[in-house]
């Protein structure tokens, strides 16, 4: 829920009324719509009590069945239903006709419509054969696929086209019954709160009352049982009229509920996006329907490559719809301000000049909006603009009125008078590249995808390949354990395994084995590699690294043409940068997105994947064919890629393009693993706690000693402060820190002043860092500090003044892959009333407190023990749900937080 | 000399006059979906039911919280997998390999104490069965059947006394030393149409049994290493079958560990705050139990009416949902106080300072999409 809609929630229910909460309505109802209300026996789902079919001007017809348990009686009710039906089913299948769309009363409804469609597609034709059922049954699965789609709304709930639209005042699981929720459409009469448990008396959504059940309905369905055992026709018939009666009253009831409810829906303009969305899903059903026709049946769901494909489908429409919703003024890009996904402010400033022919306009923008997720290196469009303009954004700087960002943009043919300029009020939004080519590409390159080989463990050569490697830069990883690993990697490597997983804790020299990967490849081998990267500034690194520790291997870094590239990239003799792959390249570096996004990317002997857990399975799959040996590096224990996209489809399958590639292929048995024994960057006490809490199954330990990384303070103690750091630079490299128990903003106004206060302390100490036999002077750049959301960051460099642009201030997100000697997090569940699964992510708290060489001070108010005893789990669970992040999550903080407390690292500030 | 209160005298005194209905795994199950509620907390560890509390001391009548239809088809169901030793059950489970080839023993405590009358005999009777075949099965005793059906588990609840638990399945392959909890679920298998809310409620039941394995197996003196996973048995829809599923339910052990670790002290704390002699049996005391009204609470508490009352008068922002519950409290705000602040009245704290600020902003911003 948004800032908007509870403060609409608020406005309404002091006004005893919904209020709207967008003045245009961002999906379409069909000027034909189909309204199904299903009833279902309870116990007996999915089979049906009765099905009611109306249209939007209140004629409604009843189907119901008296035995719902028996087969055939319940066969020839859908038999019944599929011929009401069929005249909207040739209409929606019409040129030009009208949109698909079935509306129903609740999910609930919505849900069990999905199993009845189901049933009758795939009706077995040994219970009951019957051509049209299955005719109709195919033509009705497309709502099926449609219907967790967010860009579609072929399959619409009451309810939820309501709340869409409306905010009520009263919580959202109360909404979920269409009655209740109508009853706050009604004039205020004071009594609304009496009139909403009146309402909520009677059940609105596919089940009927028990007390009816009991009641009415049992001895109605028991007096037609026996008539009809008894063959009494007559008193049989008798009974299933009076059943009909009664099961109608309850079908007018809910449809009458869906009516009130279009009603209120059709009074709010529809928007221009609606459009989209009705023509996408009329589209979409005739060309299902051309495929019936010509003997197509679609499966329940699809297997293998094909499964793939629709979740990168769906993947990608899901992004665009998102994109296009903020282009319309209305609900979803008020939100979007409010959040700061959308700019909006005045251009204050613009500036031209030329590079080379290239006209570069710089722009700074000013805005009153004080937080924003947007930082520099993002690219922004503008919005509400018949030309398109794309920018980088250079700083984002935060001042008292507001935010102000430094944007440039490249003019490219567009005249001057269309750039925006001095006083325009401007509003820009990210920028998501949404490859509308990707799924053609996708289905081209599975197309040929054939499942990897399963592994086998051969007896590994004992040839020393870091002696090899030697001979073209530093070689070996400085320690004999990792050493013995690398080794083995390289082994597999020259051996030919067609899949290698290195999973590995934080800081073991993922990157650095990367790099004697690509050298030995290159430079022994003679063979070319693919570097795969998720962001540009991790491509970037790799590049920068690899080329400078092996300056004889040719490197390429492929970039797309408005990349815009790092000086220290283009100076190294042996690395080229290009938008296209070269010739004569040992290893070419490039992101995912980019190499998913072209038709004809370069191929090579090696694909070596960089944080290979943030692949997804389904990107996965679509480099797999540009090379025959892959190998995957990366920390398990971090943050996984997201999934927007509802993942019911695929919960129950270890092969789901939704999980992390290297995990699918570990759980195959399709990969050989290597594991890195041990992390340099973290000291041996952090890494054990790290180990335990995230690392189950995968010991490793730190390469140094408490003792050997150090903070020494020359000046003495003077303050409160200042005995704190005292004390947690005393008892170990990760120590908590806490405020007295409080519920708190997520921009916690009182451990941020903390923050503060510790770090101007520990850098005005003359504090000394031992560093493994090193001694320096700590400054402002040996120091960071990790949020887990935006604002807190935004918040926190605020309050840090000067001092943040020196400080490394950022999300866990962003500081994966860093390290600083000291660093400060905010413990994501300080403060937290009740905590999400965003917030209980593991890899979150995990990237948190495993960026420090040296020390890592947690700040948390004193609660987390509370937070995680309060917790209450969602109730949602998918059948056959393989893994659980959310309980992992939870596991991992419960132990850390134990684990302070018992070594008494948790300090009361 | 302190005298020492036995914890059953305890768990009735605090009950009063309301009937006793000892906590089964759904009770638990329902702690477990609001920890913080101390009312819901004390009702349960006196060995009642919101229910009960709403019938005998509000005077009204629970609504029916399930169909007759559903009932009946349940209890088919069940009796179709249990008769004839469990023939169909077996056979889904030795399909689904969850069950080896020669996993085919079953025991089926209910039946085996059928002609026990007594109803306090029949219990500890099917309470020492039990633990016999636990016993087995940790010593890798040949006798210990592959499917226990109906075995009854005796649970500590800390200051609450014990409880007897009825699992409708325990379940192990013969080179199993642990048995695994099964559910009988009379829903069908819609395969991932499946509700996940349904999946979701089996599973907490099966991590109460889970725990409740865990916790006689320590005091049988066993190891008490217990599976992480259980087993639900669905309707096979158009047929009487079953189809079976392995489920995760590590998240669900630890909730219910967590909840009987933490609120089975409740009982000392709440005869504490209702004074010595005071019983649940009274409005008044019910209504001295701070309550955590939230609007899931509908789904299963009978008293969610009266907290929802409460709630009302006091201007509790959970009215609106936990979002706006998690926006307000921070600032200690009503619905009400928020309201003010909408309106303009000047914030009195820093946080109050805050949330003024994002209402305004939000107001701003709805106003302009009208």
């Amino acid at each position: 829920m948004s800032d908007l809609t509870a403060y609409a929630r608020i406005r309404a229910y002091f006004a005893r009324q919904a209020v709207p909460l967008s003045g245009s309505r961002h999906f379409p109802i069909s000027r034909r719509p189909l309204l199904l209300v299903p009833l279902q026996m309870a116990g007996e789902a999915p089979a049906l009590l009765a099905i009611g079919i109306g249209d939007l001007q209140g004629n409604l017809q009843v189907l119901s069945c008296p035995n719902p348990p028996n087969r055939d009686h319940q066969y020839a009710m859908l038999e019944a239903f599929s011929m009401e039906v069929a005249p909207w089913l040739s209409v929606w299948a019409c040129e030009n006709g009208d949109m698909p769309q079935i509306i129903c009363q609740s999910e609930r409804a919505g849900t069990l419509l999905q199993a009845i469609f189901d049933k009758m597609h795939y009706c077995d034709p040994s219970y009951h054969h019957s051509a049209l059922l299955q005719e109709t049954g195919r033509r009705l699965f497309f709502f099926n696929k449609r219907f967790e789609r967010l860009e579609s709304a072929a399959l619409l709930a009451a309810t939820t086209a309501f709340t869409q639209l409306f905010a009520t005042g009263q919580d959202p699981s109360a909404d979920m019954h269409l009655g209740a929720l109508l009853e706050w459409i009604k004039p205020d009469d004071g009594k609304i709160f009496e009139r909403v448990i009146k309402a909520e008396e009677r059940p609105a959504s596919v089940s009927t009352d028990p007390d009816f059940d009991r009641e009415t309905l049992a001895p109605l369905i028991k007096s037609y049982y026996r008539a009809e055992r008894s063959f009494d026709m007559h008193t049989a018939d008798k009974a299933r009229n009076a059943l009909h009666t009664q099961l109608y009253t309850e079908v007018r009831y809910r449809y009458d509920l869906i009516l009130q409810a279009l009603r209120a829906v059709q009074s709010i303009p529809e928007a221009p996006c609606a459009r989209a969305i009705a023509s996408g899903d009329a589209a979409s059903y005739r060309e299902l329907s051309t495929y019936i026709d010509s003997g197509g049946r679609l499966p329940r769901r699809f297997k293998g490559n094909r499964s793939t494909l629709e979740y990168l489908h769906r993947d990608q429409k899901n992004e665009e719809h998102e994109m296009a919703r903020l282009d319309m003024p209305g609900r979803h890009r008020a939100e979007a301000r409010l959040t700061g996904e959308v700019l909006s402010g005045t251009i204050v400033a613009r500036r031209t000049y030329k590079t080379g022919r290239t006209q570069i306009v710089e722009i700074d923008l000013q805005t009153s909006q004080g937080r924003t997720p947007i930082h520099e290196g993002n690219e922004l469009r503008l919005l509400d603009s018949t030309t398109e303009f794309r920018f980088r954004v250079d700083a984002v700087t935060c001042g008292v009125g507001g935010l102000t960002l430094a944007l440039t943009m490249k003019a490219g043919m567009r005249s001057v008078s269309e750039w925006p300029d001095v006083g325009d009020h401007a509003e820009l939004a990210l920028y998501r590249r949404t490859y509308s080519a990707k799924v053609k590409i996708a289905a081209e390159r599975l197309r040929n995808a054939s499942p990897a080989s399963i592994a086998t463990r051969l007896p590994l050569p004992s040839r020393n390949y870091l002696l090899v490697l030697k001979k073209n830069g530093e070689a070996t990883m400085n320690n004999k354990a990792a050493d013995v690993v690398a080794n083995q990697v390289f082994n597999a490597m020259v051996q030919g395994h067609s899949n290698i997983v290195v999973p590995s804790p934080p800081g073991a020299g993922k990157t650095y084995l990367l790099e004697g990967c690509q050298a030995l490849a290159g430079l022994h081998l003679r063979k070319n590699s693919l570097v795969v990267a998720h962001t540009n500034t991790q491509a970037d690194d790799i590049v920068i690294r690899t080329a400078r520790r092996f300056p004889r291997l040719r490197m390429q870094r492929l970039i797309s043409h408005a990349y815009e590239v790092p000086p220290e990239l283009t100076n190294l003799p042996n690395v080229i940068v290009s938008d296209r792959a070269q010739t004569g390249i040992h290893s070419i570096v490039a992101t995912s997105a980019k190499l998913n996004e072209i038709g004809s990317p370069p191929t090579a002997a090696f694909l070596m994947i960089d944080e290979a857990w943030q692949l997804r399975y389904s990107d996965y799959l679509m480099l797999q064919g540009l090379a025959g040996q892959h190998l995957m590096i990366g920390d398990f224990g971090q943050i996984r890629a997201l999934n927007k996209i509802p993942v019911r489809n695929w919960a129950d399958d270890p092969l789901g393009p939704h999980l992390p590639a290297p995990k699918v292929l570990l759980d195959a048995n399709q990969a050989l693993r290597f594991q890195l024994p041990l992390s340099r960057r973290l000291p041996t006490d952090s890494a054990e706690l790290i180990c335990a809490a995230f690392y189950p199954g995968m010991p490793f330990t730190g390469l140094s000693t408490p003792a050997m990384r150090q903070l020494v303070f020359r000046s003495s103690c003077k303050t409160h402060i200042d005995r704190l750091l005292d004390q947690a630079a005393a008892a170990g490299s990760m120590v908590a820190i806490t405020l007295p128990p409080s519920l708190t903003f997520v921009t916690d106004a009182g451990l941020i002043g903390l923050l503060v206060d510790l770090v101007n302390r520990l850098l005005a100490r003359r504090t000394v860092v031992l560093d493994d036999g090193k001694e320096y002077p700590l400054n402002a750049r040996h120091v960071g500090v990790v949020a887990s959301r935006r604002e807190q960051v935004a918040s926190i460099r605020q309050a840090l003044g000067a001092l943040a642009n020196d400080i490394l201030v950022d999300t866990a997100n962003r500081y994966q892959g860093l390290e600083r000697p000291v660093m400060f997090a905010l413990h994501p569940l300080s403060g937290m009333m009740r905590p999400s699964a965003f917030e209980l992510d593991p890899g979150r708290m995990c990237v948190s407190i495993s960026r420090h060489r040296v020390l890592c001070l947690v700040l948390s108010r004193d609660d987390i023990d509370n937070s995680l005893v309060n917790y209450i789990p969602e109730d949602d669970r998918y059948l056959g749900q393989l893994d659980d992040l959310t309980y992992d999550g939870m596991r991992a903080h419960s132990q850390i937080w134990d684990h302070l407390r018992q070594s008494n690292r948790i300090l009361r500030a | 000399m302190a005298s020492v209160t036995p914890i059953p005298s305890l768990v009735t005194k605090l009950r009063g006059s309301v009937p006793e209905s000892p906590p089964d795994a759904r009770a638990i199950m329902r702690l477990s979906k609001n920890p913080r509620c101390d009312r819901l907390a004390a009702i349960t560890m006196a060995h009642t039911t919101p229910a009960m509390i709403l019938q005998e001391v509000f005077g009204e009548t629970p609504k029916e919280a399930q169909s007759p239809f559903a009932i009946a088809k349940g209890k088919r169901f069940e009796r179709e997998q249990t008769d004839r030793d469990a023939l169909r059950l077996i056979t889904t489970l030795l399909a689904e390999c969850i069950l080896g080839p020669n996993d085919v023993s079953v025991l089926n405590i209910e039946l085996e104490t059928l002609t026990i009358k007594d109803a306090k005999a029949k219990k500890d009777r099917q309470v020492e069965m039990t633990d016999e075949i636990l016993r087995w099965k940790a010593t890798g005793d040949p006798r210990a059947p592959a499917l226990v059906i109906q075995a009854a588990i005796k649970v500590r609840l800390g200051a609450a006394g014990t409880v007897v638990l009825r699992p409708d399945l325990l379940i192990a392959r013969a080179d199993e030393s642990v048995y695994r909890p099964g559910e009988l679920k009379s829903y069908a298998y819609l395969h991932h149409l499946t509700d996940e809310k349904d999946v979701g409620q089996a599973c907490g039941q099966l991590g109460v049994y889970g725990v409740a394995l865990e916790d006689r197996l320590k005091y049988l003196g066993l190891p008490s290493a217990i599976a992480d996973t259980g087993i639900i048995a669905m309707l096979k829809p158009g047929s009487m079958d079953s189809v079976a599923r392995t489920q995760n339910i590590v998240r669900d052990i630890s909730t219910v560990r967590r909840i009987i670790a933490v609120r089975s002290q409740i009982l000392t704390d709440t005869i504490h705050l209702l004074g010595e002699g005071n019983a649940l049996d009274v409005e008044k005391n019910i209504l001295k139990l701070t309550p955590c009204y939230g609007g899931q609470c509908r789904n299963f508490c009978a008293l969610h009416r009266k907290c929802r009352e409460e709630a009302t008068r006091q201007s509790n922002p959970a009215l609106l949902g936990e979002e706006v519950e998690a926006m307000l409290t921070p600032a200690h705000c009503t619905i009400k106080r928020a309201s003010e602040l909408c309106a303009g009245s000047p914030p009195v704290t820093p946080d109050e300072r805050m949330l003024q600020d994002r209402l305004l902003a939000a107001q701003q911003q709805w106003r302009f999409v009208q």
